[in-house]
């Protein structure tokens, strides 16, 4: 017996140990980590399109992209956005006040949702040369990296001025800063591709089509012209860029809608007047996908509201009467206990914006508003495509009929009479630049005109005195860009401007 | 394929030791048994024959049988800690030997990597930790009881939540990127989880330190190893124990928060400091009537809402026994712990089996089995940042629970966006997992000759795991709350099979001892996990996904694999001069090429100088080992698959570009390039020490020096946000630890009725970034308390867990204004320190401001008894090092999303008649930085970590209800904690936790953005022989 368990016992150990070696290949099932082969599929190559549309869009956690308030942070400088004097927007007031710090946490926001997006568009140029599908398919999807990568370089460059450049898939951690020009060449060249490869039509109401290239085009054109990079002739590229848009406009269904009012309504989100638009969702349980500038942020105290942001009394004194002011502010605030306040009466003693809150905000029971909701978010709509070839125009050559017949399409949709059709070039150009004001009034615009026109110092003595949040920094063209966010200095001292 | 060769040269070198010490002569045969002065069978003493290199070990029932040249006429026996004795054999006949204690000699077995080995001839640094210590106190988890009870060992409980886990830093940390807690063993099975273990089953701990210990285990030995062995079954009657006890746990101190009568009253001052403008009519946001509504009503006290008694009771059952041929123990027991945090709570099932079988004189089998269940109540993760511990500084005492409609109240109309209720998180945040982990494992072990023994084992872990989720967010947040609910499982599978040939000769004054193993591991884990948001309705929870707007399915796989040779040799000159060498070379699958496989070697010495006659003939001291050792240990602290790009998917990359009513689509981001190049962390180790007895050792001393170096750092490279913010692991840098150790153990009294003994240790260790390659700081990505900066820094020339930031310095004096006014400050506002004098306090007035490292830490413990009483006294340690307290931060608020504030502080603040304040004044001017040192405070502290007073009822009282032994005790744990820290618990950190932005590894400690304390317990136990 004990013989028989020992020979079995040795027999064991020897058959069990030969048995053993173990084969050191990992196996990466389900991780895609060769682009080569990732990409063959064309659903692939799209899940990469999808992510760079969902940098821009942001996240829950509220600290990338344009999904809050704080993506408008660096250009808290203009007249048609303040803030409160205290709480918690004191990185909006340090922009506000022309006072701001590389630390300031919430205008990274933008800067890593633009990147993070032009990141999964480089990758998408290049890695779709590995993809196995209908050529017009894959150009389809090439061109919207174009487009997107374009409209990311586009906010950096005008919020930032100098920035990091690059086009390629890798880890550029030594890159140095690239001047306005190069910036915008490439934004051109981006959106020039764009314009090439994009159909006229998507299916996905999301997806930027040839219109949309062509409008972001234009106004690329239009910024370039103008401060810093002041490329004069730029301006006749931004015109017939914008004529083209205009005159063709039924390829891509462009139009005004007839109620200014209709376009903050969910009812009309991605309508004929959005060409480019964010799409939001509240697929997620913690608000991940949701829009969160409409609704709470945007409301004053009295409603609840985390009084954010709003215009400054100036701007608003002299926003021209009638449906589009209308529509644009609400100055009777609902308080919880059921009485109404004016705005001249309450807490932050400014008007709010009205254009954030459908969806949002059951305006029985204002003070129960939501924080977020699937709202679109319009980039780029047809009103701007107007009043771009309206000034573009005038700027090229001098205001035609055409350029009037622009400007007063929107002017007469908001509730306004033509323009006085004996203005001169500057006095025209001014009243388009007004006209934007009005017209995109806290949509996040009117700061990149200022600049652009060098209208900031003008802005600013116009000011209120009596604006709560005061300005302390100098209102000089070496102050208007953001700084670099402070822990990408660290990581790379190139960037030190 | 290598694993193949690599075999048959082991089966080559084992054959050929086998036919060299097998040649035969002309035999007798001899048997006999050797028991010692109380007739208990000795197991293992040797039995040699004299003049010859023959003899055997004695088996289970203390029996050897041996074969010797005739014409042999004695033999020897002998066994530590017992006399030898040279016994006549000239008659042939059955043997009945009997040794007598050697008083001495310190009789200790130490297990070992791979083996035991007696203590006095182990060359390397160890730490036994005494089965007694779990025997004399209430253990809920074992980790812990092992704070403060042995040197170089620092035992933190970063989150005192139930289940929660604890830090174990062995010699301070090695690894930047990895995770430097130990290697855990038991009954030699490698990376297998505490919890299997419950208390009654331990019988001793070891703690392996140096590189001479440690490197047998090769490219997983760099942050020591922690070797638990179970209790078997002892020869005699069948003996059934039961310990039971139950506990009741409260928060360790309230934090002074203001009222709500405070808060209103304070924030009206506030309100009119900042906003009052004489051109507008101004109202006080709080009325007269209001402020004496909060002091007749009170307001919200948050600490009271969230915090509870927590009631833990714990039941341990096992039977163990043993004949000739095998010797059993079985053991289960229930642990149910709640927590102090509301709906927190931990569950363990336990159950073991060990059974050792003589198959034959020759052939052993052995089965071990553990069984256990986990099951968690939103206890992990729980002292996040993002917890209901770490939001509530930012809620006043203003605001109530529940808004009119009966949702958590969540936005405050006062202080602007306040979200994460506190008790709507611990509410509406259901998180629970039951986790059934099985182990069994099997051993086979062949004594081809007496001394040459193969072991041949192999072990199978696997753990299933199911999470669940449902947050209630309708009820949390109202009209924003979206329901979700999500379910996971998990399958991990670790194999182990090892096989291991040790020879043990003695050649005269020679004993040699050869070890060889060889040991191939996989381990395997996959997943899958559903993710629903938008239920058709809440009460379904979690159990009926499908009913629900949106849908996501994900799963995943995961594999390693390491393949690896061993060796190790052990040689004992005169028992004075001893020498241990040992290599082990580890493949792993983790890397490429070359970089793919590793040697590991290392070597000892140790001298017993107290045996030398010069020292021997002082009569004062019994004991004197010097011991030096040198060696290579790593550290794979990287994934599988880092060597390959990745790309990231998770929701923040999904979209749905069809609209706002359209499912999102599955998006697939870019992450970062893989490096083809990584390779192990390897350590070397210098180790010296000494360890000193004096009268008959009663009084026995240990002291090491160490120092070591850890190359080849696996370090995350967090790219850019420009760049994707993605992460590069490479080996860049090295990290140097240095440090000291003494223990001590004192008999101070030994009577028959009072015994008294104390023990105590003390550790100092100093860490040190010497190289980042070339980086001179890398940024952690990790950001607490709203600072959108990190308050760590890893820098070349400081250690781990250096604070980074503004350096606060007080307010900006009246005498001040004009120096203010160059930094846009008015007098009152916080004033930094300008390091480039450039007056602007910006990115470059940031640098260091504090470490979290201790200067050391220590121990004492007195075990104190008297008849049948028992008092066991133990205090633990930490002396200097900072924490960041992120409560206090976030109390002072006016910041990130909280306009409010809960701290006293603001009674302090600056004012023109209260100029000598480090308290801001309430300012629109003043700069606030959560990465300042005004959120540092010293994190020393000395605690009573555990009390327990036992009575043991006497023999005559226990004869006559019929037990063999019974003890009542009363047990205190945490109930003294002397700090000048001011929040809840200045061990507990929220940096162990992996959501809200923490991390595992050394980089960010010390960070108390919410951590769970640890809580003061008292604790009734009762223990029960039968």
């Amino acid at each position: 017996m004990k013989k028989i368990f020992n020979q079995i016992g040795v027999l064991l150990i020897i058959v069990l140990f030969l048995g053993a070696c173990v084969d050191l290949e990992e196996n990466p099932y389900g991780r895609l980590n060769d682009p080569e082969t990732a990409f063959e599929s064309l659903s692939n190559l799209d899940a990469l399109s999808i992510a760079m549309y969902a940098a821009l869009r942001g996240d829950g956690s509220w600290a990338e992209g344009f999904a809050t308030t704080q993506y408008m942070t660096t250009m808290f400088g203009a007249d048609d956005l303040t803030t409160i004097a205290g709480g918690n927007k004191e990185p909006f007031r340090e922009f506000d006040g022309f006072s701001k710090s590389a630390s300031n946490i919430w205008m990274s926001n933008l800067y890593k949702g633009c990147y993070r997006a032009i990141l999964n568009a480089n990758a998408l140029i290049e890695y779709a040369q590995y993809t196995k599908a209908q050529p017009d398919e894959i150009d389809n999807l090439i061109g919207q990296a174009y487009f997107v990568r374009g409209l990311s370089y586009f906010y950096l460059v005008r919020s930032w001025g100098e920035i990091p450049l690059y086009t390629t898939p890798g880890a550029h951690t030594d890159i140095e800063l690239s001047s306005e020009g190069q910036v915008f060449d490439q934004i051109i060249d981006d959106f020039l591709q764009a314009e090439e490869l994009l159909p006229d039509n998507q299916v996905e109401v999301g997806r930027p089509t040839r219109g949309a290239a062509k409008s972001f085009l234009a106004k690329a054109y239009l910024t370039k012209a103008g401060w810093p990079v002041n490329d004069q002739a730029s301006y006749r590229l931004a015109a017939d860029k914008a004529k083209e848009v205009i005159d063709q406009k039924e390829i891509w269904g462009y139009d005004l809608l007839n109620n200014y009012e209709d376009l903050w309504k969910r009812a009309y989100d991605n309508s004929s007047e959005s060409i480019f638009a964010l799409q939001y969702d509240r697929n997620t349980g913690d608000g991940a996908h949701a829009n969160h500038l409409i609704g709470t942020a945007s409301m004053p105290k009295e409603e609840n509201g985390w009084e954010d942001f709003f215009c400054e009394l100036q701007f608003y004194h002299d926003f021209p009467e009638g449906a589009r002011k209308d529509a644009t502010f609400r100055t009777v605030f609902y308080t919880a206990t059921g009485d109404t306040v004016t705005f001249e009466e309450s807490s932050a003693k400014h008007p709010y914006y009205a254009k954030f809150r459908d969806g949002a905000v059951d305006e029985s029971t204002p003070w129960l508003s939501a924080y977020h909701t699937a709202a679109a978010y319009m980039l780029m709509r047809y009103a701007d495509v107007l009043l771009i070839y309206a000034e573009a125009e005038a700027q090229a050559s001098s205001p035609s009929v055409e350029a009037y017949e622009a400007v007063n399409q929107v002017r007469n949709r908001a509730g306004l009479s033509d323009l006085s059709n004996n203005l001169s070039s500057e006095e025209f150009i001014n009243a388009v630049i007004w006209e934007r004001a009005w017209e995109f009034a806290g949509e996040g615009q009117r700061w990149y005109d200022l600049i652009r026109t060098e209208k900031v110092s003008e802005a600013v003595t116009r000011r209120d005195p009596n604006e709560a949040v005061s300005i302390s920094g100098s209102i000089t063209s070496d102050n208007l860009y953001a700084p670099i966010p402070e822990a990408e200095v660290l990581k790379n001292p190139n960037l030190k401007k | 394929m290598k694993g193949i060769r690599v075999s048959v040269y082991f089966i080559v070198g084992i054959s050929f030791l086998v036919s060299f010490f097998t040649v035969q002569a002309q035999e007798v045969e001899l048997s006999g048994e050797v028991t010692n002065s109380d007739n208990e069978p000795l197991i293992g003493a040797h039995v040699m024959v004299s003049g010859t290199d023959k003899g055997t070990i004695t088996d289970f029932m203390g029996k050897f049988s041996l074969a010797f040249p005739s014409g042999s006429k004695t033999i020897t026996v002998s066994m530590i800690g017992f006399k030898s004795q040279t016994i006549d054999i000239t008659s042939g006949e059955y043997l009945k030997i009997r040794l007598l204690d050697d008083l001495d000699v310190m009789d200790e077995v130490v297990v070992i990597g791979y083996g035991t080995q007696k203590k006095e001839d182990f060359t390397g640094a160890i730490s036994s930790v005494d089965s007694e210590v779990f025997e004399s106190l209430p253990v809920t988890r074992i980790d812990n009881a092992l704070s403060g009870r042995a040197a170089g060992v620092q035992v933190s409980a970063n989150s005192g939540s139930p289940g929660g886990d604890v830090k174990i830093r062995i010699r301070g940390a090695n690894s930047i990127l990895g995770n430097n807690q130990p290697l855990i063993v038991i009954d030699g099975v490698i990376g297998a989880d505490m919890q299997l273990v419950s208390q009654s089953d331990i019988k001793s701990i070891e703690i392996l330190k140096d590189a001479s210990a440690t490197a047998i285990y090769g490219s997983r030995g760099a942050n020591g190893v922690v070797m638990i062995t179970t209790k078997g079954g002892a020869l005699g009657e069948v003996s059934v124990n039961l310990h039971s006890f139950i506990s009741r746990s409260t928060l360790p101190r309230k934090i002074d928060y203001l009222s709500a009568e405070e808060f209103a009253s304070l924030y009206n001052e506030y309100d009119r400091d900042v906003y009052y403008n004489p051109l507008f009519p101004y109202e006080a946001p709080f009325s007269d009537a209001d402020i004496a509504g909060f002091r007749e009503n009170g307001g919200t006290d948050w600490q009271d809402e969230i915090f509870t008694t927590g009631i833990t009771h714990s039941h341990e059952l096992s039977v163990s026994g043993a004949n000739e041929k095998v010797k059993y123990a079985i053991a289960g027991s229930y642990l149910d712990q709640n927590g102090i945090l509301i709906n927190t709570g931990f569950e363990r099932y336990n159950l073991r089996s060990k059974v050792d079988i003589k198959l034959s004189d020759d052939l052993d089998l052995g089965l071990n089995l553990f069984l256990n269940r986990l099951k968690g109540a939103n206890n992990t993760d729980v002292g996040s940042q993002y917890g209901a511990i770490g939001r509530m500084p930012q809620w006043v005492a203003t605001e109530s629970i529940y808004d009119d409609s009966g949702v958590f109240f969540n936005n405050s109309p006062e202080y602007g966006a306040v979200t994460g209720n506190p008790v709507g998180i611990q509410e509406t945040q259901q998180f629970g997992y039951i986790s059934d982990n099985y182990l069994p494992s099997l051993s086979l072990t062949y004594r081809l000759i007496p001394d040459l023994e193969l072991k041949l084992s192999g072990a199978l872990d696997v753990t299933n795991r199911k999470n669940n989720y449902f947050n209630d967010n309708y009820l949390l947040q109202g009209a924003s709350g979206v329901t979700a609910a999500g379910l996971s499982t998990s399958r991990k599978v670790r194999g182990q099979y090892s096989f291991i040939g040790n020879y043990k000769v003695s050649l005269g004054n020679h004993d040699l001892q050869f070890t060889g193993i060889y040991e191939a591991t996989s381990f395997q884990d996959e997943g899958f996990g559903a993710n629903v948001s938008n239920l058709n309705a809440p009460f379904l929870e979690y159990y009926n996904l499908s009913l629900s707007e949106n849908q996501r399915a994900s799963s995943y796989y995961y594999d390693e694999y390491l393949s690896s040779t061993a060796f190790r040799f052990n040689y004992v000159f005169n028992y004075k001069y001893l020498f241990t060498a040992t290599v082990r070379r580890d493949g792993s699958s983790k890397f490429q090429g070359d970089n793919r496989f590793s040697v590991f070697p290392s070597a000892a010495l140790a001298w017993h100088l107290g045996d030398e006659p010069f020292i021997k003939d002082l009569g004062l001291i019994n004991t004197l080992k010097l011991r030096t050792s040198y060696g290579l240990t790593g550290n794979q602290a990287v994934g599988s698959y880092g060597t390959m790009p990745y790309f990231v998917q998770n929701p923040t990359v999904d979209y749905s570009p069809g609209g706002p009513f359209s499912q999102s689509i599955t998006g697939l981001g870019i992450g970062a390039p893989g490096n083809l190049n990584l390779k192990w962390e390897t350590t070397r180790q210098l180790d010296v020490g000494m360890e000193v007895g004096f009268w008959n050792d009663r009084i026995y001393l240990g002291a090491d020096y160490y120092e070591k170096y850890t190359e080849d750092l696996l370090l995350d490279f967090r790219l850019p946000f420009y760049a994707g913010n993605g992460v590069i692991i490479s080996n860049i840098g090295e990290v140097s630890n240095k440090g000291f150790e003494f223990s001590l153990n004192a008999i101070m009294i030994d009577k028959e009725d009072l015994k008294w003994s104390v023990s105590g240790n003390l550790s100092m260790n100093r860490n040190n970034v010497i190289d980042l390659g070339e980086e001179e700081e890398i940024y952690p990505s990790t950001r607490y308390g709203d600072a959108d900066a990190p308050i760590n820094i890893i820098k070349e020339g400081y250690a781990l867990g250096t604070f980074y930031g503004y350096n606060y310095q007080g307010v900006w004096k009246s005498s001040e204004a004009e120096k203010a006014a160059l930094y846009n400050n008015v007098p009152g506002d916080a004033k930094y320190k300008d390091v480039n004098e450039d007056n602007i306090i910006d990115t470059e007035d940031l640098e260091v401001i504090g470490s979290a490292q201790p200067d050391f830490i220590y121990g004492f413990n007195s075990s104190l008894s008297y008849k049948s009483f028992s008092l066991n006294v133990l205090f633990q340690g930490v002396q200097g090092g900072q924490v960041f307290n992120g409560m206090h931060q976030k109390s002072v608020g006016l910041f990130g999303q909280s306009q409010a504030f809960t701290s006293p502080d603001h009674y302090d603040r600056w004012t023109p008649e209260n100029e000598d304040t480090d308290v801001p004044a309430f300012s629109t001017s003043s700069k606030l930085f959560a990465n300042s040192s005004r959120w540092l405070e010293d994190g020393s502290y000395v605690r009573l970590k555990n009390i327990t007073i036992a009575y043991n009822l006497s023999e005559f009282v226990l004869a006559k209800i019929g037990l063999r032994s019974m003890q009542v005790y009363l047990s205190g744990d945490n109930l003294l904690t002397m700090t000048k820290y001011t929040g809840y618990d200045p061990e507990a950190s929220t940096a162990g936790n992996t959501s809200g932005g923490g991390s595992n590894t050394d980089v960010d400690q010390n960070i108390d953005t919410g951590a769970y304390p640890s809580p003061k317990t008292l604790t009734v136990g009762v223990r029960i022989g039968f």
